[in-house]
């Protein structure tokens, strides 16, 4: 049996330096869990002379406040003339739906992302007999009837899933609705902040930095291991962990998202 | 403003409402009928009415206080439970219920339709935090908004703003665990495996967000990240069951928000009793103008002192501004 053809996307996080040659495919820009990092100003300068060399885009966006909210709309104001021809929009929010039913943005395409799709496993999941679906991690039962009509009704016709046993329990059904998967390598998220401790190093609480931000995420991150060994990536606001049992990118997702954050490591 | 208060049982009804509470909030939770079912955010028997008749004793027996009940079924579900879960409420507002606590964005519009007449609320698991959200929820039907905890003052007085211009009520919590993550995207205290009993049914889970976990801190050179310091994981150094945002009611009831809410169904009855009695106390106070602006920490750190037998402490302040205050004030 051939094997399904994956598309892969990389992110690409800072305007690269000059001469630097863009990898193929579709190039991600923003962030799914920190507003503040939206793409910079610099970034979007370059995308608007990198322009219409980009094979595809898409902007990934995050839970917002009514900063981050106008900070989105100048980027997407920015991006609709660096990129004529339209590119993806990843949705986390109620708000950046909202914005788009509001706002008239050309070309522009509609993703629910994993923040929103992976609402349905914040509680356990049982069937019928009372039995849970799956024991461990996060929990996954179909989506319901009304989640993908809403999917429909907001245009999105892509969706982020967020562990592999989310993947494996609701593709098909997706699949069978005309509906695209989009998977995260080689992280799943686990939960996100507004008390992000980046800056200080990790060290006490991080009150402060509800306010401001002095982009602490680019200079360090901390990990930490749970009583059964598994390892916790804290980077910025956002907790991750590797996606269990995988040693490579799994195959019923159409697209694999490849994002490692710049977080190889070296002990001393 | 109102004060809606958390109830399990039918038996909090009277003293809740004579500690204060304007609206009380509940869910139910038929175990034995539905082995495994999560039919709300707070997943356990200890946190729900056992039965729906118990509701219509709970709501009939605030309805002679005039007071309303609202009903949660603030969870997004799957396959099976999500047709349990409408069942559910349907038979909330047969009991009487007011109004009902929604978390799935895609059900709300299918709860306003269904429960006409009654309030639906965005629960604080829809993780609203900006004005486009709230335009969103307010077209789906919601008339009524829970927003994250984590949002400063100054961010909900613009919300509350917005929320009076569109016609939507805000609600606010002013109590809480400390949790420091954002609910409605949280799976952490859920992640760490169930343990099973024989049946294959949840027994319990372990909450890693509710354990010392120490943390490598990896500093970044020269491109590559190398291990330089030892901490304690900092999601911890908040919690308590004390984290309190009385302090924050004189602005909150100047900026116009209608609701202030207590949480934690689960807290025993007379902790509970203590906190509904606490803020109330401070809203009477607002209403008869005994707060002045430069009053409002001090009255509220007096009363907490009074109701809860200690002294408040800083790093238990909810809002920003009433935390940065006080270590102004220290």
């Amino acid at each position: 049996m051939s094997r399904r053809l994956v598309e892969t996307a990389r992110f690409l996080r800072d305007a690269p330096p000059e001469g630097f040659r863009l990898p193929s495919g579709r190039a991600y820009l923003g962030d799914e869990f920190c507003e503040r990092r939206l793409p910079s100003d610099g970034m979007l300068a370059w995308l608007e002379q990198a322009g219409r060399n980009i094979g595809a885009a898409t902007l990934m966006t995050p839970f917002l406040t009514d900063w981050g909210m106008a900070r989105l709309q100048e980027v997407l104001a920015r991006m609709s003339r660096a990129l004529p021809d339209g590119f993806e929009i990843v949705v986390n929010d109620l708000g950046t739906l909202e914005l788009l039913r509001q706002s008239s943005y050309p070309g522009l395409e509609p993703v629910c992302g994993r923040l929103l799709s992976s609402r349905y496993g914040l509680e356990p999941a049982v069937g019928e007999s009372g039995r849970l679906l799956s024991s461990r991690y996060m929990y996954f039962n179909d989506f319901p009837e009304e989640f993908l009509l809403w999917l429909s009704e907001h245009g999105m016709r892509r969706i982020e899933l967020n562990s592999i046993t989310q993947l494996r329990r609701t593709h098909q059904q997706l699949r069978s609705r005309g509906l695209k998967t989009h998977f995260h390598w080689p992280y799943m998220f686990l939960t996100a902040t507004r008390l992000c401790a980046a800056d200080q190093g990790f060290r006490g609480n991080a009150r402060d930095s509800i306010l401001g931000c002095g982009q602490g995420c680019e200079r360090s991150l901390a990990t930490s291991a749970c009583p059964d060994g598994t390892e916790i990536i804290i980077y910025g606001n956002a907790y991750l962990v590797r996606h269990e049992g995988l040693a490579a990118p799994p195959d019923e997702a159409d697209r694999i998202v490849e994002d490692e954050m710049g977080m190889e490591r070296n002990a001393v | 403003m109102k004060l809606t208060a958390p109830l399990r049982g039918v038996e909090e009804v009277v003293p809740l409402i004579e500690a204060g509470a304007d609206e009380l909030f509940c869910g139910v939770l038929e175990q034995d009928k539905r082995p495994g079912y999560f039919p709300n955010a707070r997943n356990y028997a200890a946190s729900n009415l056992s039965s729906f008749s118990e509701l219509e004793q709970t709501v009939a027996g605030a309805r002679q206080s005039g007071v309303p009940v609202l009903f949660c079924a603030n969870v997004a579900q799957g396959g099976v439970q999500t047709e349990w879960l409408k069942t559910d409420i349907l038979r909330a507002c047969e009991a009487g219920v007011a109004g009902v606590i929604i978390a799935d964005p895609a059900l709300l519009s299918w709860a306003a339709r269904q429960a006409q007449g009654r309030t639906i609320i965005a629960s604080t698991i829809t993780a609203t935090l900006n004005s486009k959200a709230l335009d969103f929820l307010a077209r789906a039907g919601a008339g009524r908004v829970i927003l994250e905890r984590l949002l400063t003052l100054s961010e909900i007085e613009a919300l509350a703003a917005h929320a009076r211009a569109i016609g939507l009520d805000l609600e606010v919590i002013v109590n809480d665990q400390g949790c420091l993550h954002v609910n409605g995207l949280c799976h952490y205290h859920n992640w760490l495996p169930a343990k099973l009993d024989r049946e294959g049914k949840p027994a319990s889970r372990v909450m890693p967000c509710r354990t010392s976990l120490p943390i490598k801190v990896w500093t970044k050179t020269r491109g590559s990240y190398r291990q330089t310091g030892l901490q304690q994981d900092h999601a911890l150094a908040a919690l308590s069951s004390h984290i309190c945002a009385a302090c924050s009611l004189f602005r909150l009831r100047a900026a116009g928000v209608a609701y202030a809410k207590v949480v934690h169904r689960h807290f025993p009855l007379a902790q509970k009793v203590q906190t509904v009695s606490l803020i109330k106390e401070y809203l009477t106070l607002l209403e008869k103008g005994l707060v002045g602006p430069g009053e409002h920490i001090s009255a509220g750190r007096r009363l907490f002192q009074r109701h809860h037998g200690r002294d408040c402490l800083r790093e238990c302040c909810i809002h920003h501004e009433i935390y940065a205050q006080r270590g102004e004030d220290a």
